[in-house]
């Protein structure tokens, strides 16, 4: 155990200095961008005076270590300062944003992990077999179906033929609001739907391809003749093969929530569904520098988080990883 | 009282690319109650092939073509699946020969041993544990160790712990499959001592395949050779006092003699044939330094020697006069040659 102390330790120290480098350099970006804030946010028509006074007030004019070790301690209080454009302290504005996205992408995730695995398990032990090659041809597909494309062909269908479900959008106006309040309501169930739908379409071939390889690869170890020596029940036999089987599931779905997690853009603004992928791209568009740090900062986060916690889980379901 | 496993004229078959292999093609052989019977031949030639048929799990593309594999009187090849899955470790258990891949490594070794105990019999946790603690101290594994994750062990402690697993439904036949490989030589003499003293202790009725024919004779009662699919030798321990086939020969002098040092080592020439396209006729005529061209055309038959004693050969009455040459390795030199 003492080992394993160490090790997370080590590991945090790791995180921390990879958030520093992604910090640095997101800084470096900024200040690269052409003008500076002053010149989005101020009227044209203010006198040279005010804008230099403007200056001061944040900080503009002092020297740039400053100015860095300043950012340094306000990222890290995750203190992301005010918008420009909305009317509110930008880390309300990313909690709202993260919270939207979670609520799209986590029942996705779910579904398509649990779903996928068993569907890939199953493939991968039942080689040759006709479910086996359908559940490959399907993933292959489905795998390099442009989710834009998929996303407006089922609104295209689902909304404004068939007029089965709302076209886009978290809640009707006026829906629900918090987060518990809309996990309950119907309204936003329906709303999931669409968006739901085609995520897991693309995201649930990742496990089921993923695990009816590593499936495979475990169909062709000795220990799987021992347990069928011993009588054991097939479904039995099955469970010990996905088992071992689901390792490297776990770095896998880590690496794939950390995307999921940023690359929604195109289905966000498909669906209009207000999350942070939406948010990024307007605040760049606008110029919104304060808003983008932080929307790049805490897609930052979450990526290294899950890493993390997956490192820290393979340990957990492998016996043979050893911290020392 | 029918023995305990009678083999009747078992023909066994893997689809390859190449067409079917016959892996195992023809071959006759039984144990009688705490007998232990050694299986012996070169890779290939279809002893780990017998002992899969024997626990049922033949891989995919084997199947029994013809034969019989009788258990206690009754045909396991065509048992309904359900009744031979009960069958499998409470009856006929096996020591494999992979123990360092035998176990699945994210599982404790007792949670596989419990297991096995909980497909077959209805005991309470406590009994469970109890037994299978027994089993530990009677292989020589400390039971603090029964929790460890099999990557924990050593080779050697893992074959144990096999060997445990393999007794802790106190099963009539045990089938042990080289159960030596990949361990060094000391802990391999340990591991077959074991089996041994279990054997004898018990009573066990055991089949052991092996490559190694000191182990055989060192070992077990009975004795089957095999070559190419087929056993061509088949007896007691006069087997290897007076072994009337020339491979049976060849295998005697390919192995040391601890009491005679001096005798060089013999290896036989050439490789076993295609199992997919076997040679007419008897064979090993191929490597063999006695053959006639009769031997490449006729397949000689199984024919007792001796009471109990039987082979496959067609210079039987020769036996002595090939015993002799056989110690010259220049016999075998000049087969090799001409092969």
């Amino acid at each position: 155990m003492q080992g394993f102390r160490r090790y997370v330790i080590r590991r945090l120290m790791l995180l921390v200095f990879v958030i520093w480098c992604i910090l640095t350099i997101m800084f470096g970006l900024f200040q690269l961008l052409p003008g500076d804030p002053t010149s989005i946010f101020i009227d044209s028509n203010f006198s040279p005076d005010m804008i230099e006074r403007q200056k001061d007030l944040w900080g503009l004019n002092d020297p740039i270590w400053l100015q860095y070790l300043r950012y340094i301690r306000n990222m890290a209080l995750f203190d992301f300062g005010q918008s420009f454009f909305q009317i509110a302290p930008v880390s309300e504005i990313m909690a709202d944003k993260v919270k939207n996205t979670a609520l799209m992408i986590v029942p996705a995730l779910v579904i398509s992990i649990v779903l996928g695995t068993i569907i890939g398990a199953i493939a991968g032990w039942r080689r040759g077999s006709k479910f086996e090659q359908s559940t490959v041809a399907t993933s292959l597909f489905l795998h390099s179906a442009p989710s834009f494309f998929v996303g407006i062909l089922v609104l295209m269908v689902f909304s404004y033929q068939l007029r089965w479900l709302p076209p886009g959008g978290m809640v009707s106006l006026g829906g629900p609001d918090g987060f518990w309040e809309m996990i309950v309501a119907r309204d936003y169930w329906v709303h999931l739907i669409l968006p739901g739908l085609v995520l897991v379409s693309r995201e649930i071939t990742g496990p089921i391809l993923l695990l009816r390889s590593s499936m495979l690869e475990v169909k062709g170890s000795d220990f799987l003749d021992i347990l069928r020596a011993k009588g054991l029940p097939e479904r039995q036999i099955v469970t010990h093969a996905t088992r071992n089987a689901l390792l490297p599931l776990v770095t896998y779905i880590a690496v794939m929530t950390g995307l999921l997690f940023q690359g929604q853009v195109l289905l966000e603004i498909i669906f209009a569904w207000p999350g942070i992928g939406r948010e990024l791209v307007q605040a760049l568009n606008d110029l919104d520098y304060p808003v983008a740090q932080a929307a790049l900062y805490v897609m930052a986060l979450v990526t290294l988080a899950l890493n993390f916690i997956a490192d820290l889980l393979y340990g957990v379901i492998d016996p043979r990883v050893t911290y020392e | 009282m029918a023995s305990v496993l009678e083999v009747v004229d078992l023909h066994i078959r893997y689809g390859t690319g190449a067409g079917e292999a016959r892996a195992v093609d023809g071959v006759s052989f039984s144990i009688e109650a705490g007998e232990y019977l050694g299986l012996v031949g070169e890779s290939g030639c279809g002893k780990s092939t017998i002992a899969k048929a024997v626990l049922g799990i033949l891989p995919p593309n084997g199947r029994v073509a013809a034969g019989e594999i009788r258990f206690q009187g009754r045909d396991i090849v065509r048992l309904p699946p359900a009744e031979f899955r009960q069958m499998r470790w409470r009856d006929i258990a096996l020591v494999p020969q992979s123990a360092m891949n035998g176990f699945d490594p994210v599982y404790t070794v007792e949670q596989q041993i419990e297991e096995a105990i909980v497909a077959h019999v209805s005991w309470p946790a406590a009994e469970r544990r109890k037994r299978i603690e027994e089993l530990f101290a009677m292989v020589g594994l400390e039971r603090q160790r029964l929790s460890d994750y099999p990557h924990q062990f050593s080779g050697g402690m893992r074959q144990r712990a096999m060997i445990a697993m393999a007794m802790v439904l106190d099963p009539t036949l045990v089938v042990a499959d080289e159960p030596t490989t990949g361990l060094d030589v000391i802990v391999q003499d340990q591991i077959l001592q074991r089996i041994k003293a279990i054997q004898e202790q018990l009573q066990k009725t055991m089949l052991l395949i092996t490559h190694d024919m000191a182990v055989v004779a060192e070992n077990c009662d009975k004795i089957a050779v095999m070559y190419a699919g087929r056993v061509v030798e088949y007896g007691g321990k006069e087997v290897f006092r007076t072994p009337h086939h020339p491979y049976t020969l060849g295998l005697c002098n390919a192995f040391p003699d601890l009491d005679d040092r001096e005798r060089e080592l013999i290896s036989i020439p050439g490789a076993p044939p295609s199992l997919v396209d076997p040679p007419r006729g008897c064979r090993f005529a191929p490597r063999c330094p006695f053959a006639t061209p009769h031997c490449s055309d006729v397949d000689p038959p199984l024919v007792e020697v001796a009471p109990g004693h039987s082979a496959a050969c067609h210079y039987l009455d020769r036996a002595a006069e090939f015993r002799r040459m056989s110690e010259d390795p220049e016999i075998w030199r000049r087969a090799g040659e001409a092969a």
